[in-house]
């Protein structure tokens, strides 16, 4: 029998620093150290670095371990090349061209939210899905036409994930916010009005941000706040992804990134799929952040489609949009 | 009699007849993970608002099918039937009348925003032909602006769906949106400069 061949994937766009051993059909390994920035404050980059450079060592250790395998039994080194934080992307970029120089091991530079994407769909088996990417870095829908997954909708300015950071921020938690506001939304009855804006098919969240911090100065209850919130600026993504569904006619949708996390949001989606007689998965709570599993199953495909960078050629890249990823691996 | 063609992002749509005219019935859905304060003022504003729409277009020579009947509480529009191929399925089987269309497109949302009309949804399923002529559907987003970047925005939405769902024949099919938008419009600069700069806002968009 053929030996199935290994990846090893390097994450490090944001706060997370994460090491991850796949194979095909297995992910053996998937460790990480994630950077907590003070309360109330959000992420600095530079500091985050730090931590990255910091946590790297034991990461990568910890994964070898946990996989079994050694680095020499690898067939890629995947890193996440953006779009990110600058310096925490140069933290990732560094230690997988360390390895492939030293162990002489090819290289390939994975999109992280093409990471996001394939992950999910590794697991929800959907041949040709609506994917649903909602995290920190992206609120996007998308779905795979012609060598590339198209962005159909997307946010106008701050993500999902922003929204719930900066209202958590406001009201001294630290980043990432989600859980916290999801467990104050659980708590709040009173829908307030708040704005509701989908152009065409995209979303802006940012007037929902002001809005929601002046209300929450004006003595609402911060649990009336985060819901109201909540289902504002879920009831623009549904339909965004209704839209989608509707004009694609595809009958599967797939949700993921890391606030893909949330319950409230998964029901809304899951909700939607039987009105339009559609599959619905989510992508497994442990896998919704950030973590080395999406730029290692990525960096497998790319690297089994021919799909791989020279060490002086690699690369990073803060912005880099998902649908400039000619994708190697999908028909 | 009733029957459903097509279940859309937000309504569902039935042939029906009416008083012995076969119609279109267009039903806005109550969304049942939706809040429902928020899914009542929302359904109601946009049936009122897609129906005032499709009619006052009219005088400014851009086609829609004729409204028969409206219930805003119900969610409902009762219009004429637009018998044609939707612009999205033109595209793939005959993409030299599609180009056509999508300049007259271009020159239907011109005539709008002339009068200050966005659309809100220029999609590609929203462009119905019929005897070679082109129809414009769903005014549900529909708003008015005076704002250059309202303006920009609708054409950019046609431009990002173009892009996405027709890649193969985008920049001619694109181009063809802008000509036909040029001519009833006149100086297109200052628009398509204001696509570039919502495109330059848009996320790990790159810069050039």
């Amino acid at each position: 029998m053929e030996e199935k061949k290994l990846c090893l994937g390097i994450e490090s766009t944001a706060h997370t620093f994460s090491v991850a051993i796949v194979s095909k059909d297995k992910i053996l390994a998937d460790e990480r150290e994630v950077y907590k920035p003070p309360l109330g404050e959000g992420i600095h980059p530079y500091e985050a670095a730090q931590h990255h450079f910091r946590a790297a060592r034991k990461v990568l250790q910890n994964a070898l371990k946990k996989s079994k395998r050694k680095i020499e039994d690898m067939d890629v080194i995947a890193y996440s090349a953006g779009p990110g934080l600058g310096p925490c992307l140069r933290v990732g970029a560094v230690v997988a061209r360390s390895i492939s120089t030293y162990y002489d091991k090819p290289m390939t530079a994975v999109n992280h939210a093409m990471g996001h994407i394939e992950l999910a769909n590794f697991f929800s088996k959907a041949k040709d899905p609506v994917i649903v990417l909602v995290s920190g870095g992206h609120t996007l829908v998308s779905t795979y036409l012609h060598k590339k997954w198209r962005i159909f909708g997307e946010t106008l300015d701050i993500t999902l994930g922003q929204l719930f950071d900066q209202l958590g921020r406001e009201m001294g938690y630290n980043s990432p916010a989600g859980k916290y506001i999801e467990t104050l939304a659980g708590q709040g009855t009173k829908y307030l009005d708040m704005p509701y804006t989908v152009k065409g098919n995209d979303v802006s969240y940012s007037g929902l941000l002001t809005f929601a911090k002046n209300l929450l100065k004006k003595d609402n209850k911060r649990e009336d706040v985060c819901f109201s919130v909540q289902e504002t600026a879920f009831a623009m993504l549904t339909e965004v992804t209704e839209r989608l569904l509707a004009f694609s006619e595809k009958r599967e949708i797939v949700l993921t990134g890391g606030v893909a996390a949330n319950k409230r949001l998964q029901e809304m989606i899951k909700s939607l799929s039987l009105v339009h007689n559609s599959s619905f998965s989510v992508i497994p709570r442990k896998y919704s952040g950030d973590c080395g599993a999406q730029i290692a199953l990525v960096g497998l495909l790319q690297y089994e489609s021919g799909n791989v960078v020279e060490v002086d050629k690699s690369f990073i890249k803060q912005s880099w949009r998902i649908d400039e990823v000619h994708v190697t691996w999908r028909n | 009699m009733e029957k459903l063609i097509k279940v859309g992002a937000e309504a569902n749509i039935y042939l029906d007849n009416w008083d012995g005219i076969k119609v279109v019935r267009k039903t806005r859905r109550p969304k049942p993970y939706w809040k429902k304060e928020l899914d009542d003022k929302i359904r109601r504003t946009r049936t009122i608002r897609e129906a005032q729409f499709l009619t006052s277009v009219k005088e400014l020579g851009v086609l829609t099918p004729i409204v028969y009947f409206v219930d805003p509480f119900l969610g409902e529009i009762i219009m004429e039937y637009v018998d044609g191929v939707r612009v999205k399925d033109l595209l793939n089987m005959d993409s030299k009348t599609g180009f056509i269309m999508l300049y007259e497109a271009g020159k239907g949302l011109a005539k709008m925003h002339k009068h200050n009309i966005i659309h809100g949804d220029p999609t590609t399923s929203n462009f119905i032909m019929r005897d070679r002529k082109l129809y414009f559907i769903d005014f549900g987003l529909a708003f008015y602006s005076t704002r250059l970047e309202d303006k920009a925005v609708d054409l950019h939405l046609l431009k990002q769906v173009i892009k996405s769902a027709h890649p193969e024949v985008f920049s001619k099919g694109f181009k063809m949106v802008i000509e036909g938008y040029q001519q009833i419009f006149g100086i297109v600069k200052p628009v398509l400069d204001n696509i570039k700069e919502i495109e330059r806002r848009g996320r790990y968009a790159t810069l050039d």
